[in-house]
């Protein structure tokens, strides 16, 4: 009997196996989608800065998630507040500097300031949210997207000037800070 | 003859023609008018923050300023704005009785148009069934005190046992709003069980000569002045307005109201930093004059 007859015949179902992806969450990260929002000088050196103040292992390209995941549950977590009644936005709060007043948000750029468009890249969830929270200040406000996306990066400001340094977080993953973001204010 | 009367016999006799300025209605009435209320930051700030701590559930806001910073307007905005909501019920209360707690409740009772007690147990149990009854409605009772700094120590311990009541969803029953003067923080301080529950504090300041011209221009608009029309006041009139009146906005809508009947008397088309001059040297005393007639 030669050797090549020895060796048993690979099994098609171990061939079908091999190297493929698991079910659900993709092994790798998905890759972000390009969304365009129209930003001022200050709002691009402050993408910056923030990318410096983070916990090492997140970089720049992560801050325009991390402000919309922050920006997502801090609205959450005001229409939560005022879920029994019959608004999503308290009586008080009638623009959108009102609710930088609400969450003592001391960054705000008048609309006249000059702005540039340009492009963020956002992973599939956040992208959903950004739409989400867009929507809603909209029809309440007629927030556009770039000035949504500003509140976003204005309340990440806060969060690294004031809720980061307590965490004392050196080193930490895009995934665990989003879900430390969404235990703090949720 | 006092200045002051002289100027009130001149006003008696001179009826103001408002179409003149190209308002409607009067536009620097000193009374307290939501429709008239010009949102300053801190106006804003305190809006914002009490009314999100009113839908929340939160219990008690307190919003300190002094005289003349807007507070009474604050709480018309807030009872106008509640007793409209379909979830709401608002009661105000704008000078409470002295002292005694029992005569508050029955006020506060008054309002909401429950029966009122003679003994301060009974009247709770009323606000009891008050609350069974709106509640299973999704209703929220909600109590704004006007010039609380007013209250007595005694009268913290009946709206603390208010506070105390609860909503099926857990949170505070009824929604508590207290305006006053600076001292109500003093006062708040002697009754800590009543301080600890205090959910959020605003202040009101004085306005930035910013904002004092940006509550002309708002009131004017308010009242009917065409916003294309040359400005009735001029941009050099602002500063000595808001250093006569420190940026306090009744002084300052006071100011206005007869810096415009002095430009009604004399024919004159514009206010400006001379006309506002010359008017307090020779009316120094403008403040003693009648102003309501006028309204």
């Amino acid at each position: 009997m030669s050797k090549k007859e020895n060796t048993p015949p690979p099994s098609t179902l171990a061939a079908l196996l091999k190297d493929k992806p698991k079910r659900g969450r993709p092994l790798r990260a998905v890759s972000r989608q390009n969304v365009y929002v129209a930003l001022t000088k200050k709002q691009k050196a402050q993408i910056k800065e923030m990318a410096a103040s983070l916990p090492k292992g997140i970089t720049r390209a992560d801050v325009p998630d991390l402000a919309i995941a922050i920006l997502s549950a801090r609205m959450e977590a005001l229409r939560r507040a005022v879920s029994g009644r019959d608004r999503e936005i308290p009586e008080g709060i009638t623009d959108l500097e009102s609710i930088y007043l609400l969450w003592d948000i001391s960054v705000y750029e008048a609309k006249d300031t000059p702005r540039k468009w340009t492009s963020i890249r956002l992973s599939p969830q956040p992208s959903i949210e950004l739409g989400r929270v867009h929507g809603m200040l909209y029809a309440i406000f007629s927030t556009n997207r770039s000035e949504t996306f500003g509140l976003g990066l204005d309340l990440l400001q806060q969060f690294v000037e004031t809720v980061l340094p307590d965490l004392d977080i050196e080193t930490c993953e895009l995934a665990a800070l989003r879900q430390i973001i969404i235990d703090n204010y949720l | 003859m006092a200045i002051g009367n002289q100027l009130d016999l001149e006003f008696e006799q001179f009826s103001p023609n408002w179409d003149r300025l190209g308002v409607v209605v009067p536009p620097f009435t000193i009374e307290a008018d939501p429709r008239f209320m010009y949102l300053s930051t801190e106006t804003r700030r305190a809006l914002s923050k009490v009314s999100y701590m009113v839908e929340a559930g939160q219990g008690a806001s307190v919003i300190v300023g002094e005289v003349g910073t807007g507070k009474t307007t604050l709480a018309s905005w807030f009872h106008s704005r509640y007793q409209r909501r379909p979830d709401f019920i608002a009661a105000k209360i704008d000078e409470s009785p002295k002292k005694s707690g029992l005569l508050l409740l029955r006020r506060i009772a008054a309002e909401f148009g429950i029966r009122t007690r003679r003994a301060t147990e009974d009247q709770l149990n009323e606000f009891r069934a008050l609350l069974v009854e709106q509640s299973s409605k999704g209703i929220l009772p909600l109590i704004i005190i006007d010039e609380a700094h007013e209250l007595s120590p005694e009268q913290f311990v009946e709206l603390r046992r208010l506070l105390n009541f609860r909503d099926p969803r857990g949170g505070k029953a009824f929604q508590l709003v207290l305006l006053g003067r600076p001292e109500l923080d003093i006062n708040l301080r002697e009754v800590p069980d009543f301080n600890d529950r205090v959910a959020t504090r605003s202040s009101l300041d004085p306005l930035t000569p910013e904002d004092t011209n940006s509550l002309i221009e708002y009131r004017l608009l308010a009242a009917g002045r065409d916003s294309k029309q040359v400005p009735l006041f001029a941009e050099n009139a602002i500063l000595p307005i808001w250093r006569e009146t420190k940026g306090y906005p009744r002084s300052i809508c006071l100011l206005c109201l007869h810096l415009c009947l002095e430009l009604l008397a004399t024919n004159g088309t514009q206010i400006n930093a001379a006309f506002v001059t010359k008017f307090l040297e020779d009316h120094h005393d403008y403040r003693q004059a009648g102003s309501s007639r006028f309204s």
